[in-house]
């Protein structure tokens, strides 16, 4: 099983997020939640490399947290997995270690 | 009970709030019920080694004679900050990022703090 990681920080305040993108073995997944989400789809340094994930199908994010802070599905990059509670709940029964970067 | 791999991972600066402490307790009580404890020190996590011993003593003092399987320091977070680790009565391991990778993925279950 592959190992998910989840971050909940924007990096636009916090390092966490380069941190455990440097951190993620191959075939890991990277679930962005709260202010994590942020990054995804401004203009931020980290774009490009959320962006390959994006493609390898490995990035998720939590579609609640996304709509309440007004980010819309076009403004998200390809490939990238919006997921609700339930799916949360999938992710972590699919996934081991999950390591929450909090 | 099965006896599990768990990973500590300690992110914080020393004295960034109790975090690290109360993490550090939670990785004594699996070891004392016999879980396979390992801990990692990355990003700020590592000043733990540059910190005044007397200052921290009490905190970290019972590593030593725990049952702590491993403990990891990463080598790039101690050259991001110019920090070598000092002689102590310690078991360190130092890893690469990579290797730490490895590591993560291989736990059980991993505790971040």
């Amino acid at each position: 099983m592959h190992a998910l990681h989840i971050v909940n920080k924007s990096a636009f305040s916090a390092t966490t997020l380069v941190s455990c993108l440097e951190h993620m073995a191959e075939g890991a997944g990277l679930l962005l939640i709260e202010d994590a989400i942020y990054p995804v789809s401004a203009d931020h340094a980290l774009a490009p490399r959320l962006k390959a994930l994006a493609a390898e199908a490995r990035l998720f994010v939590l579609a609640p947290h996304m709509v309440a802070r007004g980010i819309g599905v076009e403004d998200l990059p390809a490939g990238i997995r919006l997921i609700d509670y339930g799916g949360f709940v999938d992710l972590v029964a699919d996934h081991s270690p999950i390591q929450s970067w909090f | 009970m099965q006896r599990k791999k768990i990973l500590f991972v300690f992110r914080r600066a020393p004295f960034d709030g109790n975090r690290p402490s109360e993490l550090l307790d939670a990785a004594m009580m699996a070891a004392a019920f016999g879980q396979e404890v390992e801990l990692a020190f990355l990003d700020d996590g590592v000043f733990l080694f540059s910190a005044d011993p007397q200052t921290m003593k009490g905190q970290f003092d019972e590593l030593g004679d725990s049952d702590i399987d491993h403990i990891w320091v990463e080598r790039d977070s101690l050259v991001e900050r110019r920090l070598t680790l000092p002689a102590g009565p310690l078991p360190l391991d130092l890893l690469d990022r990579s290797e730490l990778t490895r590591i993560i993925a291989g736990a059980d279950a991993v505790v971040s703090g």
